[in-house]
Formats: C-alpha cells, structure tokens, sequence
C-alpha cells in the first residue's frame, strides 16, 4: 500500500510550514518599530536613595537591560503578568477578583505538555538517554497502581485544558471574545491529548511499529511498507492531527511562544527619564515631530495629525456646547 | 530589522530546540528494524494470536496475575490450547533476555512486575512445574 507513504511525508511537510512559518513571522516582527517607550511597571522605579526598592522591584520595574532580561524569564518561565490576572468589578465599588486560576491552569498545561514532548523522546531516540526515562519514571510514580502506571502530566494537561477550553465556553465575556481559531487549537490540543491516553491505557497498540515510523522519520530513512500497514488507525489519528497542529502553529495564537519575546511592554528596561528613547524609524529626530510637518523617509512626507481647537470644535460642536451647558461638570450616567 | 543579534540569537535557540532529539543523543540514534533483531519463539502458537499479544501481552499477564493469585485459577483454556497461569509458561518458548528484555529495552519500557517476580535474566534457574 504505497499511499501510506503519505504518513511518512506528512511530518516533513508539518516541520518544513512550522519552521519557515514560524522565522518568517519573527522577522516580520523583528522589522516593526517600536515608536515609543511603553513599558508596563508593577514596581518602585530608581528614585532617591531612600525609596526602598526590593529585588521584585527590580525585575518589575528593570531599569536596565539585565533586569529587563530577568523579567522576560519571569514572564516566559513562571507568566509573571498572568499571576496579576484580576478581574475589576464596576458594580462591587471597583473591587479586583482573584481570578489567578487561570495563571494556575495556564501553567500547569503548559508545564505539562513540556514534561509530555521531552517523554515522547523515547520514541525518536534509539538508545533513549536515561534522563527521559527518569522522566517517565517519576511521572508516573505517583499512578503507579495500574499497569501501564498512570502519568500525572497527561492527566494534568487534560484536567487544565479542560478548564481552559471551559472557561471559553462557560464564562460569558470569554465566549463573547473567542474566537473560531481559539475553540480550533484547542480541540486539536484536546484530539491529541486524548487519542494518546486512549492508546496508553485503553485501545492497546502494538508500540514497536510506531517507534520503528518514528525513527524512520527522525534518521530520514524511509521506513518498509511492513512497518507502515502494521501502525495502528488510533496512532495515524493521533500522529495525523500532531502535523495539522504543527503546522497550524505559525498561522496561530501559539505563535506567543514568539511572539511574547516581542512584547514592548515587557522587553524594554524603564529607564524613560534616564535615556532618551528615539523612534527608530524617524530620522530626524533632533526636532519634535510635532514642530516639523511631517517626517520624510525615502523622499515620501509622512504628516504628522496635528488637530487646532477650530478643526476639533466643529467636530464635536454639539457634545462641545452640551458640556460648555451644564459648565463643563461632568456625571456619569445612572 | 531591529535588535538584529538579539532576533538571530532567538531564531538559533529555536532551531536549536527543535533539533533536540539529536543532540541530546549526541546525534547517535540508530535506526532498528527490532522484528528482525528478536529471537525467533520455539512454539507454533502464543496464548493468543501473535498480533493481539504484541499489542496486549501486558493486559494478559494482569488478568493472570489475577487469576493466579487472588482467585487460585492455575490452568486456562485459549483458542490456541490449555496452559499453565503462570510467566514460567512464557520462557518455555520465548527466550527472556534476546525477546522481552531486548524489545523491552527498545521501547524504553521497564515493566515493574521484576520488583517481585522471577525473570530468567536474573541469575538463578527456571523452574518449571506441570
């Protein structure tokens, strides 16, 4: 059956969409400019001497590009900005709720799909290194009692995406601001999550096979037609929507494993009134923008929006003059 | 392209992790055709038939530890034949360290039943009883 090859071209095609994809995205992001300084700050800033400043302090509000650096591995490593995740009730007098639920969610799956892809190791490596086997090891030392031992991050990842894709679905302003692609990648995250358990612990395939495919594809040496008719539908179902996936990725919202690299509010130290932060696209930036007409790049004149008070006023005359009305106190509506 | 070393360092690290497989192996991952590498089995038949107990040998030595232990059934009736509920009547055809421990070892696979039974890789003798 020769069209089972396409099984074994599938991943290159995946890989080669994943990676070319995924470096055309960071350069497109790399070639955006970042016209103002706007770093978000959760801490004290350097000020005079006796202004405690702690070391969270530091690492939330860098000064320089070390302390910068430390918070971006606060944010990538333990998602710093998620632990802050509170929602702000108008009708509770502008009281926070702790929803860090999501922070603890967000991290577990995301810790356990790590633990998940460093297992699968065993498969596309032939001696496995001892540390992947280590890893399955304590793993599953807690789901010992049945055979095969139950692993802890399979079950943590689907207990969380489980909350994840809940609270898309249960939480109304969260529906209301899903998108079709949110609910897609996470019903591919749960296709997989749960065909893999399915093969491990109820519809039993032959693993020999599968880890013949996979090192086939891994050491590019294409495997017999014996070992292709011998993988299990289960498996094809399962290695099929792991390439969708992988491919999917760099057209995705899982392209934040980049993309959060990029982030301005994070990566940049704050240090506004020590440096003087320069638009990198403005080549003249010794006088304001504001003074000039515009700024020229290439011989095109980029106007700056400047608006007068006479342009603005008959805009807005009406509200203008309702406020000018009631002599320009404002209350909200009741 | 701004911060031009820093997005090349972040392209490398990522083709670095992606290449992982390789070099936490030290690019030494050897392709196995393990069917071939295993010792052909004395018998004609298995308990069940070969395809099902590649796949399910595990759930049939669960459901013989079962019967063996906490109910007391020692003989049982399979399409292929009666045999003894016990792993000796596995060894009488498929030889321990060249079959299991060597596909074993290729699946990565360390099944805990050793902790407390008896495997001919372990060095004493075999007893089988009638």
């Amino acid at each position: 059956m020769t069209f089972m090859y396409i099984f074994y071209v599938l991943p290159y095609v995946a890989f080669a969409i994943f990676v070319v994809g995924t470096i055309y995205r960071i350069l497109e992001w790399a070639k955006c400019a970042v016209p103002l300084k706007i770093p978000t700050t959760a801490g004290q800033q350097p000020a005079f001497k006796f202004v405690r400043r702690t070391w969270i302090d530091k690492i939330d509000s860098p000064s320089n590009k070390f302390w910068a650096f430390v918070r971006m591995l606060f944010e990538v490593f333990l998602f710093r900005s998620l632990f802050r995740n509170t929602k702000y009730y108008v009708e509770k007098a502008g009281k926070n709720a702790d929803t860090r639920w999501l922070w603890l969610f967000a991290i577990l799956f995301h810790y356990s799909l790590l633990i998940i892809v460093i297992r699968h190791l065993r498969f596309f490596t032939n001696p496995t290194p001892k540390f992947v086997s280590l890893l399955e090891y304590l793993d599953g030392v807690v789901g010992v009692a049945i055979v095969p031992p139950l692993l802890m991050s399979s079950v943590i990842a689907l207990v969380a995406l489980a909350f994840l894709w809940g609270r898309r679905i249960f939480l109304a302003k969260e529906r209301c601001i899903s998108l079709p692609s949110d609910h897609l990648i996470l019903g591919f995250m749960a296709v997989i999550l749960v065909s893999g358990m399915l093969m491990r612990y109820i519809v039993k395939i032959d693993l020999s096979y599968v880890k013949m495919f996979a090192l086939s594809i891994i050491t590019f040496h294409p495997p017999s037609p014996d070992v292709l008719n011998h993988l299990h539908w289960l498996f094809l179902i399962h290695f099929t929507f792991v390439c969708i996936t992988i491919a999917y990725l760099p057209f995705s919202k899982v392209m934040h494993f980049a993309g959060v690299w990029f982030s301005p509010t994070r990566n940049m130290p704050n240090d506004n009134r020590m440096r003087r932060h320069v638009n990198p696209w403005d080549p003249n930036p010794e006088v304001p923008i504001l003074a000039r007409t515009g700024i020229v790049i290439d011989g095109m004149v980029f106007k700056t929006k400047k608006l007068d008070w006479d342009t603005y006023y008959e805009m807005y005359k009406d509200q203008l003059d309702e406020i000018a009305e009631k002599n320009y106190t404002l209350k909200p509506e009741l | 392209m701004y911060h031009k070393p820093y997005v090349i360092l972040g392209i490398l690290a990522f083709l670095a992790l992606l290449a992982m497989p390789y070099w936490v192996t030290a690019g030494n991952i050897k392709y196995e055709d393990i069917h071939k590498e295993l010792a052909k089995p004395k018998g004609v038949n298995c308990v069940e038939n070969v395809k099902w107990m590649a796949a399910n040998h595990m759930e049939l030595l669960n459901k013989w530890r079962e019967m063996a232990v906490r109910q007391g059934i020692r003989i049982t009736h399979t399409e292929t034949g009666t045999y003894n509920v016990s792993l000796t009547e596995c060894w009488k055809c498929h030889d321990y360290n060249h079959f299991c421990k060597k596909c074993h070892e290729f699946m990565d696979v360390r099944p805990v039943c050793w902790e407390c039974h008896y495997n001919p890789g372990m060095p004493f003798k075999t007893v089988h009883f009638k």
